[in-house]
């Protein structure tokens, strides 16, 4: 027998140690933010910004990119706005939105900013090719109302306007540049001029470097260099940011938060989306327009279950088909809006109640093949299909689960005719507008087809002063009616690295708005 | 003449394959699930003036043959046309993804033949050897590893615990581009070197039992003499081929490699263009591959013309 080579037993030695290092870590407690400055900070997410200008392909995963260099008017938050470059907001009746101008705010070549880039940033986003004109369609008109003063007129009420401009559909830019680049504007040869704390100086497919602007008017955030790159997947954006190459990423999938909390000194920031994720049943055919048969089937989704297989436990069930925000927003009161939200009927998973209402249903002997609709992209979906699949054999329902990809879901959705069951997942306003989406039928997303004489009375009265009763209405119409199965809100997750810490949670709104810059900043 | 007929006739079939490339890479692309139009518009509900405005300018509303036409005329000039999802010209797209991936390719392709070639020539001489049982150990680990776990391996290993070699991205360019170039390439290599090691190592196995070597020995001719001028030039030819196909693989396997070390090139790309449905990205970067892939095959076919005569008899008829 050979003996066992020293230099293979330390080389083992070695790799066994490096795994256990990797299997071990933890999460240190928690850090003191100090007010020096950062000299240079690196953010990974999977995707950079395909466009600086964020009305060219704007999406809620990279607007933080472009939201670095170009201001909102407001910043919307959870709770409602924030002052950005209109230092004062009114809205003198409910279509019409004053915007009173922060003075001597300068565009980062160090011209002033006026209400005509106001006027042309407005004009820009509505363009046919914008990305997000459809949400800002109810603005009529935007003209100069005084010397720093922008008023804009809507053609109908549309309590979800004001929102839509803060978040990132209205990006302020300068108008002589902007005019300048008609086809190009956002380009990395043509990079917006905007009002924000950062100045591109290079835009490449994997790195956005950024420096702060001279003539940034407000607070200026903490790192003196910002440098965006790309890093495809979690696993990896866990190695960038314990080699110390990456400072702070956005969690790009749920399940994986168990394993960011064991990197040593990393810190977690969990905060709520407004956003739902919902199934939704086509109420116009059968089996789906037996009321009975569609609560039989949401009773029928461990929803609790899925909160920690789907999302690593960074979700939220949603008690109505709205997201609390929206139900507080849209309430008198915080207190208030909870109690209603606590009077709706729950449709957790019950197999006893989910045999009892198919037992009332017309089709409690159905015969035919239920199949459960999941869109490959979307983790979540698929595991919802296979719990419903596997639930519904318990109630005597035969099933399948169909694959849809993003695109064909996205066919269907925009044709109105989709299989169903089928998830939905919208993103949301905190206020009483987006509640009307999913049984309006000129909003584009009732793809349940569902009305109701009540729901049809109480979507008129969402934008007058009535509209908290309005909303009660429709949301318990929905909670009994189960056109949809509202199940989870989830949350976004943002980590930095050892040394770095925010001054609060950080939301997906606050990434959108360029708020997050402005919490981060260097540990004690 | 008939060497130069041979090479005209291998040029224009290279042409119809590419030109037949072309339209299954158009017409696979137009038939996939998706419209185009969704892909344009992304998750937001449109309105009937972003439809009419999206639909003029990609020219949706067209016959396929149209459509074709229009962008095998385009494609012809280089201009693939512009993504539908960066708003940018796909060429120029293409412009600044592929140096990397030629960068990544070429490093990995001179890293496998410095390590392979020499590895498997020693291997057939010395068959049955210490360094040759090593040397099959090591090409059967090597082609046993899949790329993605050594890349992470390497990664965790190399980057965040020794901190010796950065572990994404592609570097400023220069020096920086080679430091962040090194990872990747040894990932790529370790799979492909094995395959032209084992081929190099086959070949020079035929060959160091032909006559001419043994006549060489006889000879009283060095050692070094018969391996440089005798067995490696012999056994060339199938190495050589092998090395077009391992250029070939090389290009393949960086999409899954670019992948891992989060590097802007080709693979990225079309992986990005697939999941968004840019279809104009994913036609452009699927011919520039084809085009790659069917020079490499002429090149390949003209350098066994230069280094074994057999093959420029045969291609005189």
């Amino acid at each position: 027998m050979k003996p066992f080579p020293l230099r293979r037993g330390a080389m083992l030695l070695v790799v066994a140690g490096l795994t256990l290092t990797a299997c071990a870590g933890s999460s240190d407690g928690p850090q003191k933010p100090s007010n020096t400055t950062i000299p240079e900070f690196t953010f990974s997410l999977p995707t950079l910004a395909k466009s600086m200008d964020m009305t060219s392909g704007a999406d809620v995963a990279t607007a933080g990119i472009p939201a670095a260099t170009t201001q909102f008017l407001e910043a919307a938050t959870l709770s409602g706005y924030k002052p950005v470059l209109a230092e004062k907001t009114s809205t003198p009746d409910p279509t019409t939105i004053v915007y009173d101008l922060r003075p001597e705010v300068k565009f980062s070549d160090g011209s002033d900013l006026a209400p005509a880039d106001v006027v042309w940033s407005f004009k820009h986003a509505q363009r046919a090719k914008a990305s997000n004109a459809s949400l800002i369609k109810s603005v009529e008109s935007v003209t100069e109302t005084g010397p720093m003063q922008v008023t804009v007129k809507l053609s109908k009420p549309d309590p979800s306007a004001r929102f839509n401009i803060a978040d990132t559909s209205v990006p302020i830019m300068q108008a002589t540049f902007g005019e300048a680049h008609p086809d190009d504007l956002g380009t990395p040869d043509a990079v917006p001029i905007g009002t924000g704390p950062y100045v591109a100086t290079s835009v490449t497919p994997s790195k956005i470097s950024m420096t702060r602007n001279p003539h940034y008017w407000g607070t200026k955030p903490a790192p003196d260099k910002l440098n965006f790159v790309v890093i495809g997947d979690d696993t990896k954006a866990q190695l960038a940011v314990r080699s110390g190459e990456v400072q702070g990423t956005r969690v790009s999938d749920l399940r994986t938060f168990d394993q960011w909390k064991k990197i040593t000194g990393a810190t977690t920031y969990a905060a709520p989306q407004m956003m739902m994720d919902f199934y939704g049943f086509d109420t116009r055919k059968a089996p789906f327009d037996d009321v009975h048969f569609r609560r039989a089937v949401a009773y029928s989704i461990d929803r609790k279950g899925l909160v920690q297989a789907g999302f690593g436990g960074q979700a939220s069930l949603l008690q109505s088909l709205a997201p609390l925000e929206t139900v507080r927003g849209s309430a008198p009161s915080a207190e208030e809006a909870d109690t209603f939200l606590d009077s709706l009927p729950q449709y957790d998973l019950d197999p006893a109640k989910a045999k009892a209402e198919l037992a009332q249903s017309k089709y409690a002997t159905y015969d035919g093949e239920v199949k459960i609709q999941f869109v490959a992209e979307i983790p979540w979906s698929k595991l919802v299909a296979l719990n419903l699949q596997e639930n519904l054999k318990a109630l005597g329902i035969r099933s399948s689960v169909e694959t849809y990809t993003y695109s064909d879901w996205l066919d269907a959705f925009y044709s109105g005719e989709m299989k169903t069951p089928t998830p939905m997942f919208f993103t949301t306003t905190p206020d009483a507008g987006s509640i009307s989406y999913p049984i309006d039928p000129s909003s584009g997303y009732n793809f349940s087809h569902f009305a109701s004489e009540r729901t049809d009375a109480a979507l008129g009265d969402l934008t007058s002063d009535k509209s908290w009763d309005a909303a009660k209405t429709i949301l318990t119409e929905l909670a009994d009616q189960v056109p949809y199965v509202p199940l989870f809100q989830e949350k976004t997750v943002f980590v930095l690295s050892k040394g770095y810490v925010y001054t609060q949670k950080v939301t997906a709104l606050d990434f959108q708005t360029g708020a997050y810059l402005d919490y981060l900043r260097p540990a004690k | 003449m008939g060497l130069v007929g041979f090479i005209a006739r291998r040029a224009a079939f290279s042409l119809l394959l590419l030109l037949i490339v072309s339209f299954l890479v158009f017409g696979l692309t137009a038939a996939a699930p998706g419209s185009q139009l969704t892909a344009l518009l992304g998750g937001r509900p449109p309105t009937p003036e972003q439809v009419a405005a999206l639909n003029e300018q990609y020219h949706l509303n067209d016959p396929f043959f149209q459509q074709y036409g229009r962008w095998l005329i385009n494609a012809v000039q280089l201009d693939f046309g512009t993504s539908s999802v960066a708003g940018v010209s796909v060429t120029q797209q293409i412009g600044q993804y592929l140096p990397i991936t030629a960068q990544l390719a070429a490093m990995a392709l001179v890293l496998s033949l410095i390590v392979s070639v020499p590895a498997g020539l020693f291997a057939g001489i010395g068959r049955g050897g210490k360094l040759d049982r090593t040397v099959s150990l090591l090409t059967v680990g090597g082609m046993s590893s899949p790329p993605y776990a050594v890349g992470i391996l390497l990664i965790f290993v190399l980057g965040v615990k020794l901190s010796v070699l950065p572990v994404y991205g592609a570097g400023e360019g220069g020096g920086d581009r080679f430091v962040h170039l090194i990872l990747p390439a040894i990932t790529l290599t370790i799979g492909l070197a094995a395959i032209v090691a084992r081929q190099t190592r086959a070949s020079t196995l035929t060959v160091m039992q032909q006559d001419y070597i043994t006549f060489a020995r006889a000879r009283g001719l060095s050692p070094r003499r018969i391996l440089v001028v005798y067995a490696l030039r012999n056994s060339a030819l199938p190495v050589v081929t092998s090395a077009g196909l391992l250029l070939i693989s090389l290009i393949s396997g960086a999409v899954l490699v670019e992948q891992v070390f989060s590097l802007p090139g080709l693979g990225q790309l079309i992986v990005s263009s697939v999941q968004q449905a840019d279809l104009p990205v994913i036609q452009g970067v699927t011919m520039v591959l084809a085009l790659v892939v069917i020079l490499t095959n002429f090149a390949v076919e003209l350098l066994s013309l230069l280094i074994d005569p057999r093959t420029r008899y045969a291609a005189k008829g």
